[in-house]
């Protein structure tokens, strides 16, 4: 009885060692960009890359949302060294390679980036990592796709006060196979498109917080919107922007079913807006705090050119 | 008061009393009446007999 052999091919690849004057050089991580877990990107073709990229960081969906961190600095590679066995006749078989283990810091930001961060902490969301040397690099998903590196470790650390010699600390270990950026690496070279410039350009959303300019008085509310990281006023840079129906969205507390604003108008005496929705909308209720307020999904304020915020629902 | 903008396609959808009592806080800041009326697409009638 024979032995059936389960390797499907035995066939040993080796890889042309001649490189050209232009060689790729992997570079420094200066920035992660957190992705979903199947979140696939194509590599065949930049331009596609790019809107695909800049479509994910507004999408009004957060579990299709892409959270780019840049401006990292301070890189520490505590990666340890592959896992060797000595045999008693002196040889030494390599068992398995060591994990990647870094940590990366980041100065803008600050504390209002970490506490974001510390609201994912667990949940070890994939990400892609670009490099001073204009790469972003993922892990291959098939033909002409590339995903997130899948983490074993994502872990933004508390953070160490200033001591007057260093500044506050505020730091990223991340932690994961090697396999996925050696051979299984996919990587788009961004050097003629703009480069680290560009990968760094890539901001994440701010957070927006809806607060009450005025009670509301039937159908009426007035509402204000700041940023919830150094409370800028939104109405003193949109106001025209969001005086408009699509800018807001109404819903029913209790039931989460919408209710459609019949008209928004500019509010110049509470730094807001007056969104109006009708008392006779079936979804309507007098109940004080019966009706939640937001701004619409980030796409749908990219279309007003308000670009890169997504608010709270404030119930009123 | 700054800009204020009508949801359209509301008005198109409800009688002109309900849409002047959805309204009526802006009475006395701009003519409803005529706000209601500039919102008012069309009828396919109307649409119909442009076009030929």
């Amino acid at each position: 009885m024979g032995v059936k052999n389960v390797l499907q091919s035995c066939a040993t690849e080796v890889g042309n060692t001649g490189t050209g004057d232009c060689f790729t050089d992997i570079g420094m991580p200066v920035g992660l960009i957190f992705t979903g877990t199947n979140q696939t990107f194509t590599t065949a073709d930049i331009t596609s890359l790019k809107t695909a990229l800049e479509a994910a960081i507004l999408a009004n969906n957060p579990s299709e949302r892409i959270f780019p961190l840049g401006g990292l600095v301070n890189l520490t590679d505590n990666t340890g060294t592959p896992v060797k066995q000595t045999f008693n006749d002196g040889s030494i078989a390599v068992v398995k390679n060591a994990d990647y283990d870094l940590t990366v810091q980041w100065l803008q930001g600050g504390f209002c980036l970490l506490y974001a961060l510390l609201k994912a902490r667990g949940k070890n969301k994939p990400f892609l990592i670009y490099t001073d040397k204009n790469l972003l690099i993922g892990t291959d998903s098939g033909l002409d796709l590339m995903k997130g590196i899948p983490p074993v470790l994502v872990y933004p650390n508390d953070f160490k006060f200033s001591d007057g010699t260093k500044v506050t600390q505020y730091d990223l270990e991340i932690v994961f196979k090697s396999f996925y950026i050696n051979s299984g690496i996919a990587f788009v070279d961004f050097s003629n498109d703009g480069g680290v410039g560009y990968l760094s350009g890539l901001t994440g959303l701010q957070d927006v917080n809806i607060s009450q300019g005025a009670a509301r008085a039937l159908g009426v509310v007035k509402l204000k919107a700041t940023t919830s990281c150094g409370t800028v006023d939104l109405h003193e840079l949109y106001a025209s922007e969001l005086a408009v129906v699509g800018a807001w969205r109404v819903r029913n507390k209790a039931t989460k079913n919408p209710l459609t604003p019949t008209a928004v108008a500019d509010d110049p005496t509470h730094n807001g807006w007056a969104i109006t929705v009708s008392v006779s909308d079936p979804n309507y209720t007098a109940t004080a705090g019966g009706l939640e307020y937001a701004l619409a999904g980030p796409t749908d304020l990219d279309a007003f050119d308000v670009t890169g915020y997504e608010s709270n629902w404030f119930a009123q | 008061m700054g800009k204020i903008e009508f949801n359209k396609e509301y008005a198109n959808k409800v009688s002109e009393t309900q849409w002047l009592k959805d309204h009526d806080h802006y009475k006395e800041v701009i003519d409803l009446k005529e706000v209601y009326k500039s919102l008012q697409e069309p009828k396919e009638k109307e649409k119909k007999k442009e076009e030929k």
